[in-house]
């Protein structure tokens, strides 16, 4: 008997583990199958958030205030959804590289990543390397009751689409602006620069007093063409025409490339051709310089004690007027699922627990707007930073050109920007940024 | 007939009939790698070169003649000759980093075999602290490259930068060094001539501890002064092993990649892109994979043949 028992309980051990591996192999397809998923919760499609227990997603973020806030949150995201969550955060370019080696190989390696849609929306797009999000947004089963869509801001929804497909979810939005000291503009008795004149003139007069100089400007190549944006289009120029060709070479293009470069040559520290956002928020947040043009977004940055020392001291302005108006210019920033996940149900939990109303509200409490238009500006906000950013965001435009291969575009223009900065003749390096432009548009993809 | 008589102190020989058995087997596969023991040791050796050399390089020449981008998914789209056309005829950008790529091998080389030779000469005379000097001289050729890349990018820091700061104290101009788009090759050049000196160095005085000493004392008697030994006995003597150094260097030199990456990333602009900067771009930043594994196999003929004219500079020499 003891034997036949035990013989017994052997066969039918072995079959139950047969069974159990057969059902968590079942499990897993399931759980990867976004159709075959709702059907096989009790609860008969209600929204779940601990649905996706026990699944790790790794997350790759770009070294930007958002990374930084969200970051420390993500405890309440596994709190709530039984989901860990493992993050890479490297500095911009290398995020960038590595998230398109990533894509390349087709690697199931990144689940979540951030991702700037004017910067390689397009090209991600056409390369298949964002997993298109309206099926998510539209299923009930997967959107919290309280996600309230229709609140995230249409505009910025539509800049993240391509193609008729939503890429990505919004979660910052810039608008680029003028940083300024107000302690060392009221020591040079110089006011606020309204046009592109008068800031010249304001730069002259900043410089060298106080210990600083007078700006901080990004050089470096294609670094700094966002930043240079609002100069182009200041000055009444476009990057592109209807065609697609390069349209900035023109007289109005080449002067805002001149007046960008005598800024930072000038009257900004030497070596500005080397230094992007990294190394002007800490010369503006040590008083190294009177001002600093860069994204709003860095205003929490500015605003910390711990790392600035110019907090009683800081003001924030528009970007001025020049003889094609008081154009300004914002660019955005979004969270897109890969394609090659093997968690895209997992993912999609964390790209709306990340967009919800509760941690829009709180990110945009530590100083970063732009997820959401119900997201109210809290006491962190200076006041006039929040006049500079409402204004701006309902006119600015888009930072830069609409291109596939914008990568290779911004190291074209950013190399008329060097030259504009070393005080090279300007025009003939402009006019080769033209060219090289056109010639990357005619053979985009090689 | 080793393995036959290692077998014999096996139990299960003690049956003839097995033994039998066990015995032909072996002696067949014994003769096996009798009569094929060149191939059979060859073959890893082989199987790596063909997997790890051979293979790539065919690829990529295979790839260069094609357009490819959008990731591995994607089938390359055959193109003929598009590439090479587009990069000969139509590609600044490409002409002005192999001008880049030239300038920086041949001054970093040149810089670093007058120097090496010269301390090599130095360094194989008696001296006080002669063992320390020498170890102490070898040290940059062990450093990481991309370490000591990144101490001097801090060090050429305009601003905060410690070169600079000497200058000033020394009450002389500040330099933009690697900050401006005019010099910041030259100032490459002296990263690598930094490192790589010593080689040419190490490799002269194991030339130098070569050299036969009956043409030297031959010219003592006669009363050749220092360079004059040099410049007709120790220079000539050692042309074969400078040759060799040379080369070595000067195909390291050609595919630099470290400093410059970390130092300027080929900037500012595009002042210090070289060749392998370029295909870096093209592959890793723009993902045109086609394009750049046409620069590559244009790049490998520069190497493959600035090599072989060197080599063979060096047997006619021997000669």
């Amino acid at each position: 008997m003891r034997r036949s028992f035990s013989y017994q309980s052997r066969v039918l051990g072995a079959v139950t583990a047969a069974l159990l591996l057969l059902g968590t192999a079942a499990c897993g397809k399931d759980s990867n199958d976004k159709k075959a998923a709702p059907a096989g919760t009790a609860a008969g499609g209600a929204f779940n958030w601990q649905k996706h227990d026990g699944k790790t997603l790794t997350l790759m973020f770009s070294k930007h205030p958002w990374s930084d806030a969200i970051t420390p949150l993500l405890g309440d995201f596994t709190a709530k959804t039984g989901i860990k969550t493992k993050v890479e955060s490297l500095p911009e370019a290398q995020f960038r590289q590595r998230v398109q080696v990533e894509m390349t190989g087709k690697s199931d390696v990144i689940d979540v990543f951030m991702t700037a849609g004017q910067n390689e929306g397009a090209k991600f797009a056409k390369n298949g390397w964002y997993e298109p999000l309206d099926g998510y947004l539209a299923d009930t089963s997967k959107v919290a009751p309280d996600y309230a869509a229709a609140d995230l801001s249409p505009g910025v929804l539509t800049g993240l689409t391509f193609g008729k497909k939503l890429t990505a979810l919004p979660i910052s939005l810039e608008v680029e602006m003028l940083y300024y000291n107000k302690r060392l503009f009221k020591d040079a008795g110089v006011s606020v620069p309204t046009t592109y004149d008068e800031l010249l003139d304001v730069a002259a007069k900043l410089d060298n007093k106080g210990g600083a100089r007078a700006i901080a400007l990004r050089g470096k190549g294609a670094a700094s063409v966002t930043q240079f944006s609002a100069f182009l289009f200041g000055q009444g120029a476009t990057w592109t025409e209807q065609s697609g060709k390069a349209a900035f070479a023109t007289p109005e293009g080449v002067k805002a490339f001149e007046t960008y470069g005598k800024l930072a040559r000038e009257y900004g520290p030497p070596g500005a051709i080397n230094r992007s956002w990294e190394e002007g928020l800490p010369m503006f947040q040590q008083g190294q310089v009177a001002m600093w043009i860069d994204a709003g977004a860095f205003m929490p940055k500015v605003m910390d004690k711990a790392a600035s020392k110019v907090v009683e001291d800081v003001g924030f302005a528009p970007m001025p007027t020049g003889p094609g108006g008081a154009v300004q210019a914002y660019n955005g920033w979004g969270i897109g699922m890969s394609p090659f996940s093997k968690n895209k149900d997992a993912a999609w939990y964390f790209m709306q627990w990340a967009t919800s109303p509760e941690i829009v509200g709180k990110i945009t409490e530590a100083g970063i707007p732009g997820g959401r238009t119900s997201a109210t500006f809290g006491p962190r906000f200076p006041a006039d930073w929040v006049q500079t950013y409402t204004k701006a965001i309902g006119e600015a435009r888009p930072q830069l050109p609409a291109v596939v291969s914008v990568g290779e575009s911004r190291d074209a223009i950013g190399a008329a920007v060097v030259a504009a900065i070393e005080g090279k003749p300007v025009e003939p390096a402009v006019k080769k940024a033209e060219t090289e432009f056109n010639r990357i548009v005619e053979t985009a993809g090689g | 007939m080793t393995v036959q008589q290692s077998r014999g102190s096996l139990p299960i020989e003690d049956s003839p009939v097995v033994s039998d058995r066990h015995r032909r087997e072996p002696s067949r596969a014994s003769a096996y790698v009798d009569a094929h023991f060149r191939k059979i040791f060859l073959t890893p050796a082989v199987f790596f070169v063909v997997v790890m050399m051979v293979f790539p390089v065919i690829y990529t020449i295979w790839l260069s003649f094609h357009r490819w981008s959008g990731g591995v998914g994607v089938t390359p789209d055959f193109i003929g000759l598009g590439n090479f056309r587009r990069l000969l005829t139509d590609d600044p950008r490409f002409w002005a980093a192999a001008r880049r790529t030239v300038l920086f091998t041949g001054l970093a080389v040149s810089v670093e075999t007058v120097l090496g030779v010269a301390i090599g000469v130095l360094f194989n005379r008696e001296f006080m602290g002669k063992g320390l000097f020498r170890t102490l001289f070898l040290f940059p050729m062990i450093a990481t490259p991309v370490a000591i890349a990144l101490v001097w990018r801090l060090m050429y820091e305009p601003s905060s930068g410690v070169l600079n700061t000497l200058l000033r104290y020394a009450h002389l101009p500040r330099s933009d060094w690697v900050a401006s788009s005019d010099n910041a090759l030259l100032y490459l050049v002296l990263v690598d001539v930094w490192q790589w000196t010593p080689l040419i160095t190490l490799m002269t005085l194991a030339g130098l501890a070569a050299l036969p000493r009956e043409p030297f004392e031959a010219a003592a008697v006669d009363g050749a002064n220092g360079w004059q030994t040099f410049r007709a006995i120790t220079l000539p003597l050692m042309r074969p092993v400078l040759v060799v150094a040379i080369t070595i260097r000067m195909i390291d030199a050609l595919k630099t990649f470290d400093i410059i990456f970390v130092i300027t990333e080929g900037g500012p602009a595009f002042a210090s892109e070289t060749l392998n900067l370029f295909a870096y771009s093209q592959s890793f930043q723009y993902q045109n994979l086609g394009y750049a594994a046409s620069v590559l196999t244009v790049f490998f003929a520069i190497v493959v043949s600035a090599a072989t004219l060197l080599m063979k500079f060096r047997t006619r020499t021997a000669e």
